[in-house]
């Protein structure tokens, strides 16, 4: 076996077992439902798809930011400022923020109304 | 239940809210669209795939001089970045094998300490390579710049054909560039990517291939290519 896919079935065999003892914790131990697991999961994906949102965003802003200083002041600006890391760390505090913002209002809304 | 009205709706906001409904479902949508990209590239070849569909691949033949591309700089102390220095040592080697009479080595020279392609002249003079043999090249901003510029350098000297050194991604977009300069390329490109890479270095593998696709699309909209 090559070191590449051990490496893959070490990453996958850590991340699962931690996945599957957490949901064993959670449903025993901690009385959670499995129904709520379902929900916790969309959350995420709205979480993570809200991420993507704001990083795109962000991304196209900068490009065309980068451009309009390049050809509107005549400064130079590498567009390789917009391969850092950072920019993908910011858009998820802010996607996180905001789908979360987001996940609240509902949340509030929805036992406003059944009150 | 989700869709009784209060008594405070609008008959605007009743229509519209089908509308949002559905558009609250895309961050969902594109969260589970990034899980399966996510997935496919890390835990599969395609990021290799994608790579090799648009690798330009080597072409090691004899040439007037080699080309020898910029690549990050240098530090403070003078130490070349790793890029920089792969690149470098891939341009000496050639030379060493004869494969051309001249090296080039363009770099981003902000200031004296920093200058990245007298480091690489230096270098390669300290490999055997004799000065006179050796051309810089600096204050070039982007690739297209920098082809501008060594084709300044090299077409009095009456040099076509070229041996170009730089990264395996940054060939897709400087082998086109160089063309379109009026060169003929032969491309050496510099650590190709593997086929036995592990999940961190596919998702690095299809980020520098991507980049490198946009940048592409940027220089042929733009009407550089």
């Amino acid at each position: 076996m090559n070191s590449a896919t051990e490496m893959t079935l070490w990453i996958v065999g850590v991340v699962g077992a931690t996945s599957l003892a957490s949901y064993v914790v959670g449903s025993r131990s901690l009385g959670l439902s499995t129904t709520d697991l379902s929900a916790a999961l969309k959350r995420m994906l709205d979480c993570i798809g809200t991420i993507l949102i704001f990083t795109v965003l962000n991304l196209a802003i900068g490009a065309a930011a980068i451009l309009g200083a390049r050809f509107l002041i005549g400064r130079f600006v590498s567009l390789y400022f917009l391969n850092d890391d950072t920019w993908v760390v910011l858009s998820a505090l802010q996607g996180l923020t905001w789908a979360l913002w987001r996940q609240a209002g509902r949340s509030r809304r929805s036992i406003s109304r059944r009150t | 239940m989700g869709n009784s009205a209060t008594p405070m709706d609008s008959p605007l906001v009743c229509s519209l809210r089908p509308a949002m409904r559905t558009l609250a479902r895309v961050p969902t949508l594109l969260g589970l669209g990034v899980i399966a990209l996510f997935v496919v590239s890390a835990f599969t070849p395609m990021a290799n795939v994608l790579a090799q569909s648009v690798a330009v691949h080597p072409e090691i033949a004899p040439a007037d001089a080699i080309v020898v591309l910029a690549a990050g700089g240098a530090s403070s102390s003078g130490a070349l970045s790793d890029n920089s220095l792969r690149r470098a040592i891939s341009g000496i080697d050639l030379y060493l094998k004869g494969l051309a009479p001249l090296l080039v080595f363009s770099g981003n020279d902000p200031d004296a300490s920093r200058a990245e392609s007298r480091i690489r002249a230096h270098l390669a003079q300290e490999f055997g390579v004799s000065p006179q043999r050796v051309l810089t090249s600096s204050g070039a901003n982007t690739t297209r710049e920098e082809a501008a510029q060594v084709k300044g350098l090299l077409w009095p000297r009456g040099v076509r054909n070229i041996l170009l050194v730089t990264d395996a991604d940054h060939m897709i977009r400087a082998a086109p560039l160089f063309t379109h300069a009026g060169f003929r390329v032969f491309a050496v490109p510099v650590n190709e990517p593997e086929w036995d890479l592990g999940p961190g270095d596919r998702l690095d593998l299809l980020r520098g291939t991507l980049r490198e696709i946009v940048a592409l699309l940027y220089y042929k909209i733009a009407g550089y290519l």
